[in-house]
């Protein structure tokens, strides 16, 4: 019991260290941006017909 | 045991042969990029109406030796240098004779072609902007002269091919060191792309432009540059990506997120940067609707490699940032090596090309492209993608790799004042750039030397950003001769010792990358089948019912 615990806590150690959290936040923000960017420019489009 | 094999590895010096040819690329570029940034300074100062040229000197005239210089000749001197150093430095350190004896002869090439372009510039007889868009005709020698710098980096490009077969005799069924893929990519995708602005200037613009044919069919024209244009914008861009993907996981002490990623995302823009051409020519007559949507919809296309290296940068970032024991969501943010001017001159230039690239997906949008076509938005824009996500990777790749190539080195003082010059060409460009996004989005026009439109009130009230406009110009400059300087500086004067060529390691966990992405017979014909179907049939149109044809016609 005590062997199949030692691996499960060094897995849960090298998910943390190779966690991707960060860029995956970081991909969504970088998709909201072009998306309220190319809304803003259709809006634009939009007001001047 | 790994450690010392990794320093073997990083310890590898391209050899004397290879560096002189690479330097010879890089001094010229660096030349082409002061002159272009003097032009880029008088264009600035006139357009915000801070000086008026003097009579001899025509606004047009430095408006054509800014986009010549910087867009054509910068680029490409430096891109081809950059590759011939890469393929050298992952192949062992040299270039087989037969890389060496046509890189030298497509260097002399472009450089005489150089020669042929300048004299008509600065003679005035070439003043029809960098896109030298027909019926606006330029001295023959001018449109000779562009045509052997775009033969020469042929050669060039021919030079890398042999480069790389050369390691692939040596070393068979064995997969090619990334930057050297990417280097053949890059040379692949330029040679493809070329042959549309080659069947221009040799089929029309020179036989027209000497007189031999009375008028040009334009439409036509438009449609071959076109071709070329939009490629061009990735001719510039998958350098850069080869220095994200592959130097800059070494400079911030990380390693390559995925090879095959990384591959992959290259193959697709070989397949998809040229059937695009038409979303450049969104406005233009004579095209149908149906095939401008089929352009814009691989245009959307060809936005997918490019977020696919944004992921891979971010996972590049987070997972060296965690490995130096960064902790929460952005901790690995402050782990980057913010100091270093190898790592933040590129940086500022991806960060930059966030806006630069969601400008494009814009710009390629038909309804919204008719709210900035032919305004300084469009400047704006290409500002951003070439002007600071392209160049500020060029600053932060000639940094080590103009050292490294000269036996000298990159001294902490030099490293500071590198973060002050990238630092004041950010804030130029934000200033500059940013300003012409707004007065585009006001109506702006671009490609005019200063007016108020007869007082004009709208006119009158952009002003105010034109001078904003002037004031980044000015700070670019003096960010661009400090540039210059610094690259002189560290090709002739910086202590001798050794600089380190940053070649990233593949991160262990990454999957084994699969043998078709080298199956050039195969990715080629993909490419030349998505050609075909994006561009047959609308050529033979526009010559089977070609509009009137144009006489030739000097606006300056």
């Amino acid at each position: 019991m005590a062997q199949t615990t030692a691996p499960q806590t060094q897995q849960r150690h090298e998910e943390h260290t190779e966690s991707l959290r960060g860029t995956l936040a970081s991909v969504m923000i970088l998709g909201t941006f072009i998306v309220v960017c190319w809304l803003g420019v259709f809006i634009l489009f939009l007001t001047r017909q | 045991m790994a450690q010392a094999q990794m320093a073997d590895v990083q310890d590898v010096r391209v050899d004397r042969p290879a560096a002189r040819l690479s330097l010879a690329h890089v001094l010229v570029a660096f030349l082409a990029f002061g002159i272009a940034a003097i032009a880029g300074l008088l264009q600035g100062l006139v357009r915000g109406g801070v000086i008026t040229l003097p009579k001899w000197l025509n606004y047009y005239e430095v408006l054509t030796a800014h986009g010549v210089y910087m867009g054509l000749v910068f680029t490409t001197f430096f891109i081809i240098g950059f590759l011939f150093s890469g393929v050298a430095r992952t192949t062992g350190g040299s270039l087989p004779p037969a890389g060496l004896r046509l890189g030298w002869t497509g260097w002399w090439m472009m450089v005489v072609g150089l020669v042929m372009a300048t004299v008509t510039v600065l003679t005035n007889n070439a003043s029809v902007l960098y896109t030298f868009y027909a019926p606006m005709k330029a001295s023959p020698y001018f449109y000779i002269g562009t045509g052997l710098l775009v033969v020469g980096s042929w050669v060039g490009g021919f030079g890398i091919f042999a480069s790389y077969r050369a390691w692939k005799r040596k070393n068979p069924g064995k997969l090619s060191p990334l930057f050297t893929f990417m280097a053949v990519c890059t040379m692949v995708l330029w040679q493809i792309a070329t042959i549309g602005v080659a069947l221009e200037v040799v089929l029309q613009l020179i036989p027209w432009s000497f007189g031999w044919v009375p008028t040009i069919n334009v439409l036509l024209s438009r449609m071959l540059l076109w071709y070329f244009g939009h490629p061009l914008v990735y001719f510039w861009l998958l350098p850069v990506y080869a220095m994200w993907y592959v130097n800059i996981p070494r400079i911030i002490g990380g390693k390559i997120f995925s090879d095959s990623l990384a591959r992959l995302s290259f193959l697709l823009f070989i397949f998809l940067s040229t059937p695009v051409g038409f979303h450049h020519q969104l406005m233009d007559p004579g095209i149908s609707p149906e095939w401008k949507f089929f352009h814009v919809l691989l245009t959307m296309a060809v936005v997918v490699p490019s977020l696919m290296t944004a992921f891979s940068m971010f996972a590049v970032f987070e997972s060296a940032g965690r490995a130096k024991g960064a902790t929460g969501l952005f901790g690995w943010f402050k782990k980057l090596p913010w100091n270093d001017v190898r790592f933040f001159a590129p940086v500022a230039g991806m960060i930059a090309f966030i806006p630069g690239g969601t400008g494009g997906i814009i710009n390629a949008s038909y309804q919204m492209n008719e709210v900035v076509h032919n305004t300084i938005w469009v400047t704006g824009h290409f500002h951003l993608t070439v002007g600071t996500a392209v160049a500020m990777t060029f600053f932060g790749i000639a940094y080590w790799l103009v050292p490294h190539l000269t036996g000298r080195q990159l001294t902490p003082a030099v490293n500071r004042l590198g973060l002050v010059q990238a630092v004041i060409w950010a804030t130029g460009m934000l200033l500059m750039s940013g300003s012409m996004h707004i007065l585009g989005l006001l109506g702006s026009p671009r490609r005019t030397a200063y007016t108020t439109y007869m007082n004009d009130p709208t006119a009158l009230s952009w002003m105010p950003l034109q001078g904003v406009m002037a004031l980044g110009g000015s700070l670019l400059f003096i960010s661009a001769m400090l540039m210059v300087g610094i690259v002189l500086y560290l090709a002739f004067f910086a202590p001798k010792g050794f600089e380190e060529y940053p070649i990233g390691e593949l991160d262990d966990t990454a999957e084994t990358t699969p043998r078709f992405m080298e199956r050039w017979s195969v990715i080629l014909s993909l490419a030349v089948f998505l050609i075909v179907i994006a561009y047959a049939y609308p050529v033979i149109d526009v010559i089977q019912n070609a509009p009137p044809g144009s006489p030739p016609l000097r606006t300056w």
